[in-house]
C-alpha cells in the first residue's frame, strides 16, 4: 500500500514532464507514456479487484490501444462486462476512471457488453475503428479474446466494403475540414491531409479488407516498395517527434502547427538560422515533405482499394490514345516503363492529355513515373515536343490536379531542377497561406481563370508563353537569399532557354519575373497623380503587351497568395496605375527612346552649366520646358529667376527680325495669361505664339513671339511702359477692359466679316491626358482675341499649365492645359457644355 | 478621451504611421475603405472596355488618445497627410465615454 501512494503523488502528468525531462522524443515516448498510463491504471484497478477476477476486462482503444499514446492526447477506455459482474463494473469505474480524471487527464470511456459493442459497432464509425487497436490492459482476457473473434467475423466480404467506402467518405470529410492539401503553412498535422490520420487510415483499411496487420506487411504484399515504405515510416516518426513537441509547447491536445509554436519547435529541434533561410523555414519546410509523402502514399492506396472493391464486371479493353498513352475505364494508363525512360516526352503528353481532357490518370501509372523520374537525365528537357505539352498543361489547369500530380511525382522537378529547391518551401510570415511550389502552381491556376474577365487584356498579348512561364515561375527566386525578384530574373533565362525562348521572349519573361511586384508596389505606395512618376513607370515598362502581363501576373499572384490578400480595394489602385501607365504607354511619343536621350542629354549639359546649383534645381525643370530651350537659354532663365524675388515680373524683349520675342517670368497665377494677352493687345502687338512653362516651383517662363499690329520697330516701342504696366496688371492695378476698348474703339480690321464667323469652335477633351483637360480653341484671329478666352478661363477659376498658340491664315488654333481650382481635370459634363458656350462666346464677341 | 479618425490617401499610410510613432502614438487600428466626397469617382476607358471607379480607395486610421494630445495628433497626421491636391482626406474628432482593456479590465486611460 505505502508503494501505492507514492504512484498516487507522481501523477501521470508528472510523470510525462519527467520523460520529457530524460529527453525521450518521438515513438520513444509514446511507448513509455502509454506504459505509465498502463501502470496506473493497473494500480487502480487490482486496488478493488483480485488478479483472478472473471468477467470484467479494461480494454486500451485508439492510439492508446497502438501504444501511440502521444502527451495530451485522449485515453480511450472500454470496460468489458458480462451481466452478472455489472455491479463490480461500476467499482472498477469509479476506481479506474475517477483518479485519470483527478489527474486532468482527456478519458474517453465507455462500459459495455460484449453484444452492446458489437450493436454500436454498427452505428458508431468511430467507435468501430477504435477497436480495430483494441488491447487488452488487465482483467479478464477472455472476455477481450471473444470480442476480438466477434469483431473479426463481423467484416464479411459486404460490410469490408462497406468500411472501406465509410473510410474513404471519413477521410474526405476530414480533409474538407482540416485542409485540403499539404500546403498549408499552419498544417493540422494529425487530421490534415498527410498527418497521421491519413496514416492511420491506410493501416486500418489494410487490416480490414486485406488482412495485414502492419506496415511490413504491406509492403510483403506488394502494395509498396521498400523505398516507399522506408520513406513512410521516416514521415511517420518525423511527425510523432514533432507533435510531441507540439504538445508540449501547446501544453494542451491541439495538433495544429500554428505560427507562434513554430519559431520554438523548430528551435527545440535544432534548426538554426542560415543566410538563406530562417530555422523555422527549414523546419516546416520538412513538415511539409513528410505530410507530403504520407499524402501521396495515402491517395495511391485509397485509388487502389477503389479498384478493388469495385471489380470490373466484364474486361475492358484499353483504347490507344497516342504512341504509349492509352485509356483504360475512363483513366489514362502508362505502362510501358522502358518507353517511358527512352521517351520522357509521352510523360507530359500523358499530363497533357489528363489536363486538356480531364481524364484522370491511373494510379499505377502515377507510381511508374515517379520511379521513372530519377533518372532520366538532363537531354530530354530540350525537347521541342516537351516544351509543347508543357504549355498546353499551363494553359489547361484551370485547377490544379494536374500540376499538383507532376509537382508530387517528382516529374516537374525532373524537368525544371531549379524547381526542386521550392518543394515545401516556407516564406515565414502572415501573408501566404501556402509554401513556395503550391503557390506557384496555385497562380498558374488564378491565372487560367482571371481569361473570360479580363479576355481583351489576354487578347492583346501576342505570345501568352511568356505569360504562363513567367506566372509559373515568378518566385523561383525564393529562398536563395537577397531580393527573390531579381535572383529570380537571372534564374529563369536559362530556364526560358532550354523551353525554346527567343532572344526577346527570354528578356521579357526575365523582366516580367524581376516586376511581378513593381504595379502593386507602385499602386500602393506611390502617388498616383505625379505625371512624372507615371512617366518614369511607363518608361520602365516600356510595352503596353508587357504592362498587360504585369498586370495579369499581379492579380493571379495576390489571389494564389491567400483568401485576404485581394480584394476590390487593391483592385482599384491597380487599376487606376495601370490605366495611366497604358494611357502614356499608347501616347508614343512620351516614351519615344530619342526624347528621353534627348532629355537626359539636356540634363547633363544644364547642369555643367549650374554647378553646385544643379541639384536643387533640375528637380523642378519639366521635360518640356528642358526640350524647348538651348543650355545656356535655362541656365541664363535660372539666374533670371534669383531676380523675381524683388522684382516679380521680369520681362526681356528681343528683336528677331521678322518677329520679337518676349522672355517673361514670374509666379504662378491664375488669370495670370489673360493679363499678359491683355496688356500686349494694348501695346499693339499680336502674338504669333506663346511657349508656357510653370516649372514645378511654381516659377512662370513664357517665351510670346509677337509682331507689331501698327508696323512699328522694334525701337519705337515703348518695352519700359510695356513692363511696367504690365507689372501693374500681373499685381491687378490695371484696368484692361476699358483700356483696350478705348483703344480699339475705331479699329476695324479689312478681313473682319460676321459671316466668317461659324469657324469658331470649342473642343474639350479629357481623353488625351490622364492629367490635364485640354481645350482646343479654334476661332478668327483679333487682336484681342487671346486676351478674351484666357479672361474667360480665369473667370472660371481655371488654371492653364501649357498653352499652344498657333496662327494658320486667319483661323487662330490656341490648345490649353488645363485643371480647375482644385487641380483636378474638368469632367462634369454640365460644366463642360457651359464652358464651351462661354468660350465660344468670348471668341466671337471679343470687342474688336 | 477622444477617438480620432482619419481618412487619407493610401500611399501616405506610411508618412503618416512614421509621424505618429514619432509622436509617442503606438497603438492604431488601419482599415482599407472606400468612398468619396468632393472628389468624386472617375470613368476610365480603356480599348472599348470601359471602367467605372465609384468610390476611391481610402484608409483609415482610428486611434484612441488623452483629450489633452488631440490637437497635436492631429496636427501630426495633417501635417504628414498633406500633399495640397483634393483627396487629401479628413480627420474627425469623436467623444469616448470609456476604453477598456480586455484582457485585464483596466478602464479609461490606463487601457488605452
Amino acid at each position: 500500500m505505502a508503494e501505492k501512494r507514492v504512484f498516487d503523488i507522481l501523477t501521470p502528468r508528472q510523470a510525462l514532464a519527467s520523460l520529457w525531462e530524460r529527453g525521450l522524443s518521438g515513438a520513444d515516448l509514446l511507448r513509455e507514456h502509454s506504459a505509465l498510463i498502463d501502470e496506473f491504471i493497473r494500480e487502480n484497478f487490482f486496488s478493488v479487484l483480485s488478479s483472478s477476477s472473471k468477467g470484467i476486462c479494461l480494454v486500451a482503444l485508439g492510439g492508446y490501444g497502438r501504444k501511440e499514446l502521444f502527451p495530451y492526447s485522449d485515453i480511450d477506455l472500454l470496460l468489458l462486462y458480462e451481466n452478472e459482474t455489472k455491479d463490480i463494473a461500476e467499482k472498477v469505474t469509479e476506481a479506474v476512471f475517477y483518479p485519470l480524471w483527478d489527474a486532468g487527464l482527456e478519458v474517453g470511456h465507455g462500459v459495455r457488453t460484449i453484444d452492446a459493442c458489437m450493436e454500436d459497432i454498427d452505428t458508431d464509425f468511430f467507435f468501430m475503428v477504435s477497436l480495430i487497436d483494441a488491447r487488452p490492459i488487465c482483467g479478464d482476457i477472455s472476455l477481450f479474446t471473444n470480442l476480438s473473434e466477434k469483431f473479426r467475423a463481423y467484416f464479411g466480404p459486404g460490410t469490408r466494403k462497406k468500411f472501406a467506402q465509410d473510410m474513404m467518405l471519413h477521410r474526405e470529410e476530414r480533409h474538407k475540414r482540416y485542409g485540403d492539401h499539404t500546403y498549408l503553412l499552419e498544417p493540422n498535422i494529425k487530421e490534415g491531409r498527410g498527418g497521421l490520420r491519413d496514416l492511420h487510415a491506410i493501416v486500418w483499411t489494410g487490416k480490414i479488407l486485406f488482412g495485414l496487420k502492419d506496415l511490413e506487411e504491406f509492403s510483403q504484399a506488394g502494395l509498396m516498395n521498400k523505398q516507399e515504405l522506408t520513406e513512410i515510416l521516416k514521415a511517420r516518426d518525423h511527425l510523432f517527434v514533432v507533435r510531441n513537441r507540439l504538445h508540449h509547447a501547446s501544453g494542451r491536445k491541439n495538433d495544429r502547427l500554428f505560427f507562434e509554436y513554430q519559431e520554438g519547435i523548430a528551435k527545440a529541434l535544432r534548426f538554426y538560422d542560415t543566410s538563406d533561410m530562417l530555422g523555422v523555414e527549414q523546419f516546416m519546410r520538412n513538415v511539409h515533405r513528410s505530410l507530403q509523402t504520407i499524402s501521396v502514399a495515402s491517395d495511391l492506396f485509397f485509388e487502389h482499394v477503389v479498384d478493388v472493391i469495385n471489380p470490373p464486371s466484364s474486361p475492358a479493353s484499353a483504347k490507344t490514345l497516342s504512341h504509349g498513352i492509352e485509356l483504360l475505364r475512363g483513366k489514362i494508363v502508362l505502362t510501358d516503363k522502358d518507353l517511358l525512360q527512352a521517351k520522357p516526352y509521352i510523360i507530359m503528353k500523358a499530363f497533357a492529355t489528363s489536363a486538356k481532357e480531364r481524364l484522370p490518370l491511373h494510379y499505377r501509372s502515377k507510381k511508374l513515373i515517379a520511379s521513372v523520374c530519377s533518372n532520366l537525365g538532363p537531354r530530354w528537357r530540350l525537347s521541342k515536343k516537351c516544351s509543347k505539352h508543357f504549355f498546353e498543361i499551363l494553359r489547361h489547369s484551370g485547377d490544379s490536379t494536374v500540376l499538383d500530380q507532376m509537382l508530387a511525382s517528382g516529374f516537374l522537378s525532373a524537368f525544371i531542377p531549379e524547381f526542386e529547391h521550392l518543394r515545401a518551401l516556407v516564406i515565414h510570415d502572415v501573408y501566404h497561406v501556402n509554401t513556395v511550389d503550391k503557390h506557384l502552381i496555385e497562380s498558374v491556376v488564378q491565372l487560367n481563370r482571371l481569361r473570360s474577365r479580363y479576355s481583351s487584356m489576354f487578347h492583346n498579348i501576342e505570345n501568352d508563353k511568356v505569360l504562363f512561364l513567367a506566372t509559373f515561375l515568378h518566385d523561383i527566386g525564393k529562398g536563395r537569399g537577397g531580393s527573390h525578384a531579381e535572383k529570380g530574373a537571372e534564374i529563369v533565362k536559362n530556364i526560358g532557354k532550354r523551353l525554346g525562348f527567343s532572344e526577346s521572349e527570354i528578356d521579357c519573361l526575365s523582366f516580367l519575373v524581376a516586376n511581378h511586384l513593381y504595379l502593386i508596389d507602385n499602386a500602393t505606395r506611390r502617388d498616383l497623380e505625379d505625371e512624372s512618376l507615371i512617366l518614369k513607370f511607363a518608361r520602365h515598362i516600356k510595352r503596353i503587351d508587357r504592362l498587360n502581363m504585369l498586370y495579369l501576373i499581379t492579380i493571379a499572384d495576390s489571389l494564389a497568395t491567400g483568401p485576404n490578400v485581394w480584394n476590390d480595394w487593391k483592385e482599384a489602385l491597380l487599376l487606376e496605375v495601370y490605366h495611366k501607365i497604358a494611357h502614356l504607354l499608347e501616347q508614343h511619343e512620351l516614351v519615344d527612346p530619342d526624347r528621353i536621350a534627348a532629355v537626359n542629354w539636356m540634363k547633363q549639359k544644364v547642369s555643367e552649366l549650374l554647378g553646385n546649383e544643379a541639384q536643387e534645381i533640375l528637380p523642378i525643370l519639366p521635360e518640356d520646358y528642358l526640350l524647348s530651350f538651348t543650355p545656356q537659354a535655362i541656365s541664363m532663365h535660372m539666374s533670371f529667376k534669383k531676380g523675381l524675388a524683388k522684382d516679380r515680373v521680369l520681362c526681356i524683349p528681343e528683336d528677331r527680325g521678322s518677329f520679337w520675342s518676349i522672355l517673361l517670368m514670374t509666379t504662378d497665377r491664375t488669370g495670370l495669361l489673360s493679363k499678359i494677352c491683355g496688356t500686349f493687345a494694348l501695346y499693339g502687338l499680336s502674338i504669333l505664339q506663346a511657349q508656357i512653362f510653370t516649372l514645378k516651383d511654381g516659377t512662370v517662363v513664357d517665351v510670346l513671339d509677337v509682331r507689331s499690329l501698327s508696323d512699328n520697330s522694334f525701337k519705337e516701342v515703348n518695352w519700359e511702359a510695356l513692363c511696367r504696366d504690365l507689372k501693374m496688371a500681373v499685381q491687378d492695378r490695371l484696368g484692361l477692359n476699358h483700356r483696350l476698348a478705348a483703344k480699339f474703339a475705331h479699329y476695324s480690321p479689312k478681313d473682319h466679316k460676321v459671316s466668317i464667323r461659324p469657324k469658331t469652335k470649342v473642343v474639350i477633351d479629357n481623353k488625351q491626358s490622364d492629367f490635364y483637360t485640354i481645350i482646343e480653341v479654334y476661332a478668327q484671329d483679333s487682336p484681342c482675341l487671346l486676351y478674351s478666352i484666357t479672361k474667360t478661363l480665369a473667370e472660371f477659376d481655371i488654371n492653364i499649365h501649357k498653352a499652344k498658340i498657333g496662327t494658320s491664315a486667319d483661323l487662330i488654333v490656341d490648345v490649353f492645359y488645363v485643371l480647375d481650382e482644385l487641380g483636378q481635370r474638368i469632367e462634369e459634363e454640365e460644366f463642360i457644355k457651359e464652358l464651351e458656350k462661354a468660350l465660344e462666346y468670348a471668341a466671337v464677341s471679343c470687342l474688336f | 478621451m477622444k477617438k480620432i479618425e482619419a481618412i487619407i490617401k493610401p500611399f501616405k499610410l506610411d508618412d503618416v504611421k512614421d509621424a505618429l510613432y514619432e509622436a509617442g502614438i503606438k497603438g492604431m487600428t488601419i482599415s482599407e475603405v472606400k468612398g468619396h466626397g468632393r472628389q468624386k469617382g472617375h470613368k476610365e476607358i480603356y480599348r472599348g472596355a470601359e471602367y467605372v471607379v465609384d468610390f476611391i480607395p481610402k484608409i483609415k486610421i482610428e486611434i484612441i488618445v488623452d483629450a489633452e494630445i488631440v490637437e497635436q495628433v492631429v496636427e501630426t497626421i495633417r501635417n504628414a497627410a498633406n500633399t495640397g491636391k483634393i483627396g487629401d482626406g479628413k480627420i474627425f474628432v469623436l467623444p469616448v465615454d470609456d476604453v477598456i482593456r480586455v484582457r485585464t479590465g483596466e478602464r479609461g486611460k490606463e487601457a488605452i
